[in-house]
Parts: C-alpha cells; structure tokens; sequence
C-alpha cells in the first residue's frame, strides 16, 4: 500500500543544511499496524505527515497505492488525502468553535458527500463512539479522552483506508489511552491501515510491526538494535553529524 | 447553532441528484460552496464573539465608512439624476436667451410669453409647450389662507395646463386635463393639502390666496382646489406646492401672450418632436429673436445688438446651467467630488482598519487552517470560507450602516441644505451601486486576510513551530501608514478651514449687526412703502427699541439689483457705470453704524435729500473713476427711475455679503418703491418686552399677516453657509476617520500584546522596565506615524492652499497647523500604543510564562 524510497527531508538556510529524515526506505502492507518509535526530535512526526501528504520530502519517492505521490500537484494530493487518510494527534485538534457534530461533519463536506448520506455517517459515527449524548457540545466542555474519541470519530469517518495517529494517547491519562488503543485495535481488525507514532511501549505492543528512528535515520525493525550498528543502511556515504 | 431544519429544507430542493451536464455541475460546485460557507458561518460568529472588541472596532469602522458612503450615493446620485425621471427626459428642454447690448452680454433662463403660443401655433415641431411663471412681484411670499392656517407659500407657479403632459406631475386626486382650465383654480402638492385641510377632501374646496400681479396693490382672492399631485421630489430643478391656473393670470395681465417686452420671468419648456434636432428647431426660433429684439431697443431706447434663444436639456439643467434668474441656485460639482472624496478616504480608512485586524487575528486561526487542511480542505476552500466570512461581516456592517443611515441623513441634509430621503434608496441606481460597493468591500476587504490564512502550512501550525504573527507584517504597515496619512490630512484640512472661517468672521464687517432685530413685509407692501415713516415711528415707540430704519436690502441678502449711472442730467446706458443699489432711508446709515470717509450722510433737514442726493461707497467711488473726494459734488442720472442727483457723501467700504469677497461698488439711495425690510435696533436688556411690543405693532399696521422676524447676527451666519457646511463635514469626516484609525491601532496593538505576552514576561525577567518595555513596544509606531505625517503634510499644503484661493481675505496656513495637526494625530496614535504598553508592562511576568 505505500511505498517510500530514499525519503530525505532537511531544512536548509544559506549556511546550514538541517536533516530531519535521511533516506527512508519503507513498506507497508494493506491492514497493517505499524508503530514509529524514537526519542524526540528522531523525525518520527514528520515522517507521519509526509505519509499523510501535508508535508513533502526534499528527495525520494512516495507511492501511496500505486499512485506517485511525489509526482502530484497540491490539489491531486488533497483530493487523495481527503478520500483515504485520517488523522489523529496528540493535541486532539478539534476545532474549538464548532459542536462535536460540526467537527465530525467537516471531513465529510470537504469530502462532498450528500446530505442524506452524510448525515447517516455522522448519526452512525456518534452511535458507534457511544457520543450521541455529546453531539452539541463545544470541545471545551469535554474530557481529554472525550476529545479524543471526538478526534477519533472524525478521522475514521470518511472510512479512510489508513490512519496516522500522532501521540494519540500522549495527554491522556492511562485508562482513556487504552479505551483508544483498543478502539484502534477493533479498527485495525476491520482491516483499516494504522501507522502511530508513540514513545510508549506499552502502545507500540498493539501494532504488528515496530520501526525505529533516530535522528532521522531509519533502524530496521529490531527494537534492540544499536543506531551506530545500523550505519551501513543508510544508502548515504556522508557521515553524522552533518550540516554544510 | 446550525440550524438543522433549514439544512432539510436545503437537502430536499437542492440535493446534487442528476450529474452530466456542465450546468449541473456548475451548481454543484456553488451548492457544495454554500453548504461550506453555512459550516463556516457558525464558526465566523463564535469567533467574533471571541474577540468582541476587535469585531465591534471592524465593524464600526467599515460601518462608518458604508453609512458615509451610502448618504454620498444618494447625495451623487441625487445631484446627477435631476430631472432625469420625466418620460422622454431627452426631448424636453427648457428655451432660454442671450442677450448683447452695450451694457454687455446677458443670458438668462425666462423668455417672453407670447414665445410659446408663437410655437404653438406657427412653428410645430413639439409635441406640447407650455409655460411656468412665477407670481410676478410676490413670487417667494405668496400670503395663503385658509380659516385660521395662513402660512407664507414660496413654490407657487401659474402653469399652463399642458405642463402636465410634458413633466411628469402625477395626480392623486383630480385630472391633468382639466385641472388648471378655469381662472382661479388651483392644484396643490400632497403636503399642502394636509397643510391646510388636515385630512378633508381638499377638491371642490377654496383657498384664499394674495397675489400681487403688478397692477399697483395685492389682490386676495379664493381659488378652487380642483387637483392634488405628488410632492416634488427632491432632483428636479422646478419644485412646487401649487399651480395656479394661466387663466387667473391672463386676467390681470390681458397683454401676456400678445407682449413681447414685458419683463417678468417666464419659463419655457417645450417637448420636441421625435427626429426633431433641438439646433433644427432652434433656427426656427430666429424670426421670433428677432421681433423681440426690436420691441426691446424700442422700449429701451437704445440698440440691442444681438438676441437669440437657445435649447437647454432638461437633465442638464440643474449641473449645466447657472443663469442669474435660475429657479433653484445651481449644483456645485465641486461639492459632488469634495463630498465623495471625503465618503472614500473614510470608506478607505473603514476598510483598512477591517483588512488589518482580519489579517492581525488570523494568528488565533491558524490552528483551524491546519486542521482543516488535514481534514482535506484545499487551499481554496480555505480562500472561499474566509472570503465569505469577510463578507458576512460586511452584511453586518452594511446592516448597522443602515441603522443609523437616517440619523446620519438628516445631519447631512441640514449641512449640505439638501432634502434627500430614504425612499431614494430603492432606486435602481443606488441599488445596484449599494451592490457594486458590497461586493467590492466585502472581496477587497477579505482577499487579503483570505489569502494569508490559506497559506499556512499545516505541518508547522500544528507542530506548534509557527509565528504567523509575521507574515505580512510589511503590508499591515503600510496600510497603518496610509490610515494615518489620511487622517493627518483630513485633520489638516479642517484646521485650515475653520481657522479661515474664523478669520474671516473676526474681521471687521464695516457695519454693526448686533442686536438687530429684522422684519420683512411680504404682505402689503404698497400700504408700507406709502406709509413707512409713520410705521417706523410707531416701531420707535415700542420699548427696548433704539433705532429704526427700512431699506431694500439687509445684510446677508444677495440682491442682482443694480443702477446704471450715467454722469451728468440724462441717462444713456452707453457710457454707464453698473453699481449695486441699496435704497433706504435717512436713518440707515446710523442705525447701520456705517463711518463715513467723505461728505456727509443723509439729512432730513437738508430737505432735498429724497429728491437729490446719492451716497456711494468707496468701492463705488472707485468704480465711477473718482476718488472719495473728487466725486463729491458730482451728478448722476440713475437707468432706474431716470432721475439726477448729487453724491453728497462717500462711506467706508462694507461687506454685506461677508469676508468672501471684497466690498462690492455699491450706491445708496432714497427711493421708496423698493422699500421691503425693516430694521429695528433693539435694547440687548429689554429683548422679550421689546419683541412683544413690535407684535402689538405689527398686527395695528398689517392685521391678518404672520409675524415673521429673525435677527440679524443668526441670519448673517448664512453668507458663510457653504464654507461653514464644508467645515462641518470635513470635521465628521476628520473625526470620525481619527476615531476609527486609533481604535484600529488600539484593537491591533492589543492583540500584537497578547502575543507577544511571554516575550514581555520573558524580558521581565530578565529585568526590564516597565518604561523600557512601553518604549520597545512603541517604537515601531512612532516611525509610521512620522512617516505618515511627512507624506500627509505636503498633500495638504496644496489642497488647503487651493481652497484659499477663493477668498479675497485669507490665512497663511503656517507651521503652526500642519505641526498641530502632526502632533495631536501623533499623540492620539500614541496613547493608543502606550495604554496597551503600560498594561501589559505592568502584568505579572509569571503568569504571562506559566500559561505557555
């Protein structure tokens, strides 16, 4: 289902190349359940986002189900991302000035589809959530593990074939995070894609596969593995720390 | 809340059903477009009830600027569409003549009466013709009674009953056809008729009316309403209260559609024929110019070199043509683009202020972009929902112009003398230019906020990496520099105008017009030229009264009135000199206070005086090519009444008409036929006793007339009206667009303070001042607001320097107002920036760390 190549991403001024992701190379399967792991400021998070085509790489190329991702122009990718991918984060980003059923219609209206069917989604999402009694509320007036059902709710939705959850359970307390990773869980049973990014290894127990990154690097796979012992998989000659 | 029954409503009509042709899909788009747009809608007002003092400052500001907007499209639109809406605009036109004889060249808008049945029945061409005529010698104080309601009446007109079908008068009660066809008969405006009848069927019933035909008394007769029409709407040239049937007329004046030289006004109006060139139709007048040419040089008694009539369109009438006789004084362009440039600067002010703080507040937005954009909104749906809130907040700005539209009106219409109403608003024009300046501020206003939100980046808004604070900061700049150029100049200019207007109010006149109380006989004036002396000695009697004296003219009246003056003991008009005239009487010259340079003034005990002597002023002196003294002694025959007399004293110059211009060359004469103003000096102490006293008088000498006076200093005010409505508006203006850029700034500094919140608490830290935090913080802005002034000033200079031009006696506008009005935008800025500063200087830098 995706397909990543030689993914590098830094952030360049007229002295200083910063790398955030070095030459990524990674496959995900169809009704997998993938967790990124590694300490802050690894480019876990932006590796999510270039998976979920709100940021771009600096080099390599991205196939998200056949399609060329890299190839595409800004709207192609919306399109794409607005009919496939949810997400959800840490900071749960509801849009605070619209009630929960505001906020789980908003994906749909983007998404054009029609009142009728729309909704049936909602009606069916608020059901399925156990939110029914919650729709008119503002963000504000809900628990943090309420807020994140929300987000939750509003990322599966549209259905999407894959959801990138960014520190679901980071401002949660350990009950509602677990609430939420079993609700991942059942999703991923239904056959939906999951990729989380997590520092617990308490939730990286969920998924089926684990990868780690440090300082951009990608370690393959093994959880006990050493970053220096790893040199050798980037494709890259040049050495760490780098910056010209 | 949404509202979920109109959704229903929606889905069930509108439902995006049959997809194919291009048309369908176009309205799905737009469908889809406002689906969003109603999301975003709930969200547009939760987030202006956020920030509810940034939302009233936007929005008073653009309101502001609609409403001034709105009552100068009317006042434009007014101005331009005069006359425009009588059916076949473009094929009436008024007859106007141009006259040459050695006096010089005259043109005026009246013809002579037999010129419209001459069309009538030998020319052809018209449709019809017909004509207005003012009643001849009472035409601004015609007396009207009716039992216990009698009122002076200025709109009355005879009109022959064709006028009907060439202006477009509609009737509400009677007929157009024969309305007017009997002597005595009269068609009255809606508003009178509730006027005199209160609520009675007026037609069939009489009113008695005093009309002075110019036959040596007033004649009061009773005449039967036989029609009510609409009230004259506000842009035509020609309004009215009443007609008065041609055939009451022609009774008094049998010779009006036989004499070609009989010399009171007589309108003309003639609605061609299809096809007919208006120059084609005016050639056949020449015969006629002709005629008339030589009936004048026979009564005259002198050559007239030239007379022709000429075409002036209806529509153009009240912008193209200001002739010396015209009906209603004419409209001033300049004023149409002083008043629309004012209405824009503060329309540009207004929607600064909206721009600015849209793009300030967009900081607190971001976070919804982002999310937005994860949820798969495209950077133009981002576009579309803030575009559409602009211009949702446009409606409501252009709602609450609405709201206080009328108050503003009123205000307006009383300083730019103008009658505009509301129901002007339905018209198409002001419709569709209401429309055009919605849109047009509703997109401008919006497209940059618009585009500035859309542009986050999502990734960083929401990582928590993002200072949107400075995106655009140049361009928010820029437009608080224009905001404060605009107002140091508005301010500037109004400085200017009233430290004029002052200086000319300050200057002596040349005359004492304190405590002058002024009667006008608009009734029996016969009786009172007669009688003045004894009349003025019973007014003298009165208590409080110190000094009577009657004259044609009073200070403030503008009068065309003139003497040709020829040397010597007989009158040719070749070799005259044209003086303003005033007559009086022996008392006015003291009662006036007016000095005298040379000779004397009038005396009764001289005698002679009435029969033969004139006073000039020096202007006057000047004009006749004399000086003050050289021109005492010397004789003059007046055109006027053909007499010779001797100029026994020369006054110091005076300015009746104020500081405008400079004193006109004037003659002051004894002549009771012009006689119609009295003036009465009263005791400052004894006002109430002596006004009551003067009533007493005024009913023993002119039983059944209104007593009407004012005094003399409230009246005179008026010869500044222009200037001073001018001053007045440009003051609003300056103010109000003063007011909207220091809450502009106090809005937007508030904001830029809550953001920079933990940068201040960051340096308290640390260790500064309070003062040295407020001079941080205000730095940015003093350089603007200097900045502002250096491009403001210049621009002002000119513009004031203009406007002084059309005064004889003017200021220098010095250092001292640009650096005024410099320094006073300056400090208003500034207090806006240092109140914020101080605030949040003083705030406990812990809290401000701790909510990060």
């Amino acid at each position: 289902m995706i397909r990543l190549r030689g993914i590098t991403k830094y952030y360049a001024n007229a002295f200083v190349k910063t790398f955030v992701l070095r030459n990524i190379d990674l496959d995900v399967k169809e009704g997998e359940f993938l967790t990124i792991m590694g300490p802050s400021g690894a480019g876990k998070s932006t590796l999510l986002y270039i998976l979920g085509m709100l940021d771009e790489a600096c080099e390599g190329e991205y196939f998200f189900c056949g399609q060329a991702v890299h190839e595409l122009n800004e709207k192609k990718r919306t399109q794409l991302h607005q009919q496939d991918i949810g997400f959800v984060f840490q900071s749960y980003h509801l849009i605070d000035e619209l009630t929960v059923y505001e906020n789980l219609e908003t994906p749909l209206l983007y998404k054009k589809v029609k009142p009728d069917e729309r909704k049936s989604l909602v009606a069916d999402a608020l059901d399925r959530f156990h939110i029914v009694a919650k729709k008119d509320l503002f963000p504000s007036q809900l628990s943090g593990g309420q807020q994140q059902l929300v987000a939750v709710a509003r990322a599966v939705i549209i259905q999407p074939k894959l959801i990138l959850a960014d520190e679901p359970t980071g401002n949660l307390n350990s009950q509602q995070g677990e609430e939420i990773m079993e609700l991942f869980k059942k999703l991923n049973a239904k056959g939906t894609t999951i990729i989380q990014v997590t520092h617990s290894e308490r939730n990286a127990s969920y998924s089926d596969r684990v990868i780690h990154l440090l300082d951009g690097w990608m370690i393959n796979g093994e959880k006990s593995a050493l970053p220096g012992e790893h040199r050798e998989s980037g494709k890259r000659k040049k050495k760490y720390p780098e910056g010209t | 809340m949404m509202n979920r029954e109109t959704e229903d409503l929606a889905n069930g009509r509108t439902g995006p059903r049959s997809p194919g042709s291009r048309l369908a899909s176009l309205g799905r788009r737009g469908y889809w477009k406002l689906l969003m747009l109603k999301n975003t809608l709930g969200i547009t007002l939760r987030s202006l009830m956020k920030n509810k003092g940034i939302f009233l400052i936007k929005v008073f500001g653009l309101a502001a600027g609609i409403a001034c907007s709105m009552v100068v499209i009317l006042y434009v639109v007014n101005e331009l569409t005069y006359d425009t809406y009588h059916p076949d605009h473009e094929r009436i036109f008024r007859i106007a003549c141009r006259r040459v004889h050695d006096g010089g060249e005259f043109t005026i808008a009246s013809t002579q009466g037999p010129l419209a049945a001459a069309i009538k029945e030998q020319i052809g061409q018209t449709e019809t013709v017909a004509r207005m005529i003012p009643p001849l010698e009472n035409a601004k104080h015609v007396l009207v009674t009716r039992g216990e309601r009698r009122f002076f009446e200025k709109r009355v007109w005879f009109a022959d009953p064709d006028i009907f079908s060439i202006l477009s008068i509609p009737f509400v009660e009677g007929n157009a056809r024969d309305a007017l066809a009997r002597p005595r008969t009269a068609v009255i405006s809606e508003s009178t008729a509730r006027k005199y009848f209160a609520g009675l069927p007026p037609l069939g019933r009489r009113l008695t009316i005093e009309l002075d035909y110019d036959t040596g008394a007033a004649v009061t007769e009773d005449f039967e309403v036989t029609g009510v029409v609409r009230d004259a709407p506000a842009n035509t040239h020609l309004k009215y209260d009443m007609l008065l049937s041609m055939a009451t007329l022609l009774a008094y004046v049998p010779t009006l559609n036989q004499d070609w030289g009989e010399y009171h006004p007589k309108y003309t109006y003639v609605k061609l024929r299809r096809h007919v060139k208006p120059s084609a139709f005016t050639k056949l007048l020449r015969p006629y110019a002709e005629r008339i040419r030589q009936a004048f040089a026979r009564r005259a008694g002198s050559p007239m070199h030239k007379l022709d009539f000429f075409l002036q369109p209806l529509a153009s009438l009240h912008m193209g043509s200001n002739l010396p006789d015209e009906i209603e004084p004419a409209g001033n362009i300049l004023y149409v683009y002083i008043y629309s440039f004012a209405a824009l600067l503060i329309l540009l002010i207004g929607a600064t202020n909206f721009v600015n703080l849209s793009a300030t507040l967009s900081t607190t937005r971001s976070r919804e972009v982002g999310i937005r954009k994860t949820l798969g909104g495209s950077r133009g749906d981002l576009v579309w929902q803030f575009l559409g809130e602009s211009l949702v907040i446009t409606l409501i700005a252009f709602l609450a112009a609405f709201a206080f539209l009328s108050l503003l009106l009123r205000f307006f219409n009383r300083m730019a003398g103008t009658a505009i109403d509301l129901q002007a608003l339905g018209q198409p024009l002001v419709l569709a230019m209401l429309l055009v300046l919605f849109l047009l501020l509703g997109i401008s206003a919006g497209l940059y906020p618009a585009l500035v939100l859309s542009r986050f980046q999502p990734v960083s808004v929401l990582k928590n990496q993002a200072t949107p604070g400075t995106i655009g900061h140049a361009v928010q700049r820029l437009l608080i520099l224009g905001q404060f150029a605009i107002a140091i100049f508005l301010v500037v200019c109004t400085l200017v105008v009233f430290r004029q207007l002052t200086f000319i109010k300050g200057k002596a006149l040349g005359f004492d017009r304190e405590q002058k109380l002024i009667l006008e006989i608009k009734s029996n004036q016969s009786y009172f030229r007669r009688n003045y002396e004894a009349i003025k000695s019973d007014f003298l009697k009165a208590p409080g009264i110190g000094a009577a004296s009657v004259s044609s003219l009073v200070p403030g009246e503008t009068s065309g009135g003139g003497y040709s003056l020829q040397k010597g003991s007989s009158f040719s008009i070749l070799n005259s000199k044209r003086l303003k005239v005033i007559t009086v009487d022996h008392d006015f010259i003291p009662t006036y206070g007016i000095r005298m340079t040379a000779g004397r003034a009038f005396q009764k005990a001289s005698g002679n005086d009435e029969q033969g002597a004139y006073i000039v002023n020096e202007a006057g002196a000047r004009e006749l090519g004399l000086t003050p003294e050289r021109v005492l002694g010397t004789q003059w025959t007046s055109h006027y009444h053909r007499k010779t007399k001797t100029i026994v004293g020369v006054t110091a110059d005076f300015h009746f008409l104020g500081m405008k211009d400079e004193a006109a060359p004037l003659v002051l004469d004894i002549e009771k036929s012009l006689l119609r103003v009295m003036t009465l000096s009263l005791d400052a102490r004894r006002v109430s006793q002596a006004l009551a006293a003067v009533k007493e008088t005024w009913r023993r000498h002119f039983p059944g007339v209104p007593f009407e006076y004012y005094f003399l200093d409230e009246a005179f005010g008026r010869v500044y009206q222009y200037e001073e409505r001018m001053g007045n508006l440009l003051g609003l203006v300056s103010g109000l667009g003063i007011a909207i850029a220091f809450l502009g700034l106090y809005g937007m500094i508030a904001f830029t303070m809550r953001m920079r919140r933990k940068e201040i608490g960051i340096r308290r830290v640390l260790g500064a001042t309070a003062t040295s935090i407020a001079l941080l913080l205000t730095r940015q802005f003093v350089s603007l607001v200097f900045l502002a002034g250096f491009l403001a000033v210049p621009l002002a200079w000119m513009a004031t320097i203009l406007w002084l031009q059309g005064f004889a006696y003017r200021i220098q506008p010095g250092f001292a107002v640009f650096a005024f009005a410099f320094l006073a935008t300056f400090a208003i800025a500034m207090s806006a920036v240092l109140l914020q500063a101080l605030r949040s200087a003083r705030d406990n830098p812990v809290d401000a760390l701790r909510s990060e």
